[in-house]
């Protein structure tokens, strides 16, 4: 009886990734014992104090602690970005299998509004929506997710599609399954290696478009933070008050590229295990 | 085969027409490929009856209409003298369990995510699972070490195997035979008919058997229909057919795969 071993292979993209996020994620969840200072304490006398033994990283024009706002803030900004990935990552999948097994004129009706959907520039429609609105975190992760589901939805469609016609879905099928077991514990796993993929880059560009948005004065409000907002702190004087604009961009390119190198390395992963 | 026929058929196909649409576009059906025309069959119980033609000719078809997989456009298919064609949907996959299909792509008939023992788990009830999967494996001649197995980790006769032991687990009366041997190598080839055999006589199994190979068709076939164009030229006993075929293109096809 031979039973083939399999392969397992270095992921350097993945690990690296990892490292990146594993760091980060250890800033925020540690970041308060660095600094006791509470993010929102004010005090005027100490206003733009650049880094220093009592301010590790400076204060802000109000006096506050950025090593306090930025692990404050870099939990909102995570908090958002996960939140919404997740809702918009059930939304998507849930339309996706919903249109492909069915098939017909209901798949067809369900992606022409992904289409025209996809067709609007998401920054712009979250702007216009966030702007309209009374500003809240709780919006804003609706609002992401809202607008963030297409893309999840397409693949997953795509996926069942394959997936749908193929021999062993028919001879389970065939064995007189129900549907909705055959949809969830055939289809679904089959599918799920693109979606996990395309959910931790879907991590990525949320952070950046809720940096946007809180950079724009439309996101995380005040006195609460999130890294667009710091980062929207030193736009006045970038060279000046570096300490305020520097590590919360620097935060914001890490994470976005940390979650893409694990994005790659799961690609890389998934890939490797259909071809043994 | 005389006995046989003095019983009561468990699968009368008849007038049997498939279509399916093709050039799909923008949710407008625009025309109909005609895959199965006319095709009038009765299989009796015990017997291997063998549909064979080209690639491309409609086999596979009734095949897939007879599981409900593709919609009939005029016909009856009566299994056990229940029509298929006319059963709801609840009532259909209740009697699913009696008709089993054993696929040419080995490769792609079991969930790359689920275990050997996994397969089973969903058509065996629980308290007898072990043993009926110790008892399926070794049926199909396999050990029960692979019960902790993916589909990858086997090679091609053992996923032919586990198909197999699939289909048997709920216990059919009828396996659709979709070239099954025909992407094995020659020596898993002898095993798998050989398989087929002893596991008809065993379990008192009927097959409609489709192929393009004669030499599994001489192997396990009782009565032959040549399919081409989506008809059948002719229906005979094997060995009728292989003495006196009458049609032309009958005739050619034996020689060519003759010599082969």
């Amino acid at each position: 009886m031979k039973i083939l071993p399999q392969k397992t292979q270095t992921n350097q993209s993945m690990t690296s990734g990892c490292i990146t996020i594993g760091l980060v994620f250890i800033f925020l969840l540690l970041g308060p014992l660095l600094t006791p200072i509470n993010h929102t304490s004010q005090n005027l006398s100490a206003s733009l104090q650049p880094p220093s033994s009592s301010h590790w990283m400076g204060t802000d024009y109000y006096g506050r602690d950025v090593l306090a706002r930025l692990v404050f803030g870099g939990r909102i900004t995570w908090i958002i970005a996960i939140a919404s990935t997740f809702m918009a990552v059930n939304i998507g999948t849930i339309i996706g299998l919903f249109s492909a097994y069915q098939g017909g004129w209901i798949d067809l009706i369900v992606m022409r509004l992904v289409d025209v959907m996809l067709a609007f520039p998401k920054l712009f429609v979250v702007l216009l929506i966030v702007g309209l609105g009374a500003s809240s975190t709780s919006l804003l992760i609706w609002v992401l997710a809202l607008f963030s589901w297409m893309e999840i939805a397409r693949i997953v469609r795509s996926e069942v599609m394959s997936q749908k016609n193929r021999t062993y879905i028919k001879s389970v099928r065939a064995l007189g399954l129900r549907t909705p077991r055959i949809v969830f514990i055939h289809i679904l796993p089959n599918v799920l290696g693109p979606v996990i993929v395309s959910s931790v880059l879907l991590i990525s560009t949320i952070i950046l478009v809720e940096s946007s948005l809180s950079f724009l004065g439309l996101g995380v409000q005040a006195p609460s933070a999130s890294w667009g907002s710091i980062l929207n702190d030193g736009r006045i004087d970038p060279l000046g008050t570096w300490w305020l604009s520097v590590p919360a961009g620097l935060l914001i390119l890490t994470t976005v590229i940390g979650f893409n190198l694990i994005g790659n390395g799961l690609h890389k992963q998934l890939d490797l295990k259909k071809i043994v | 085969m005389n006995s046989s026929r003095q019983k009561q058929p468990i699968l009368e196909v008849n007038n049997l027409h498939v279509e399916y649409p093709v050039n799909f576009r923008g949710g407008f059906r625009r025309q109909k490929k005609q895959a199965v025309n006319g095709v009038s069959f009765t299989i009796f119980p015990g017997e291997c009856f063998t549909i064979v033609g080209e690639s491309g000719c409609g086999k596979s078809s009734i095949i897939d209409a007879i599981l409900g997989f593709v919609k009939i456009k005029t016909g009856t298919v009566l299994f056990e003298k229940q029509d298929l064609t006319k059963l709801t949907p609840k009532n259909f996959r209740k009697l699913r369990p009696k008709i089993q299909p054993v696929f040419q792509d080995y490769n792609q008939a079991l969930n790359p995510h689920q275990r050997i023992e996994d397969i089973f788990r969903e058509t065996l009830p629980k308290h007898l699972l072990e043993s009926q999967t110790d008892q399926l494996l070794s049926s199909v001649g396999l050990s029960k070490e692979i019960i902790r197995c993916f589909p990858h980790q086997l090679s091609g006769g053992q996923k032919q195997r586990v198909v197999l032991a699939r289909a048997l687990s709920v216990n059919p009366a009828l396996l659709l035979l979709d070239e099954p041997v025909t992407s094995l190598d020659m020596s898993v080839f002898v095993q798998i008919v050989e398989l087929l055999i002893s596991l008809r006589k065993t379990r008192n199994l009927t097959f409609l058997l489709v192929s393009h190979n004669l030499s599994i068709v001489h192997l396990l076939a009782d009565r032959v229909a040549i399919m081409k164009n989506g008809q059948f030229l002719e229906q005979q006993p094997l060995t009728t057919l292989l003495r006196n075929p009458k049609h032309d293109y009958t005739k050619n096809f034996i020689n060519q795969i003759t010599q082969l």
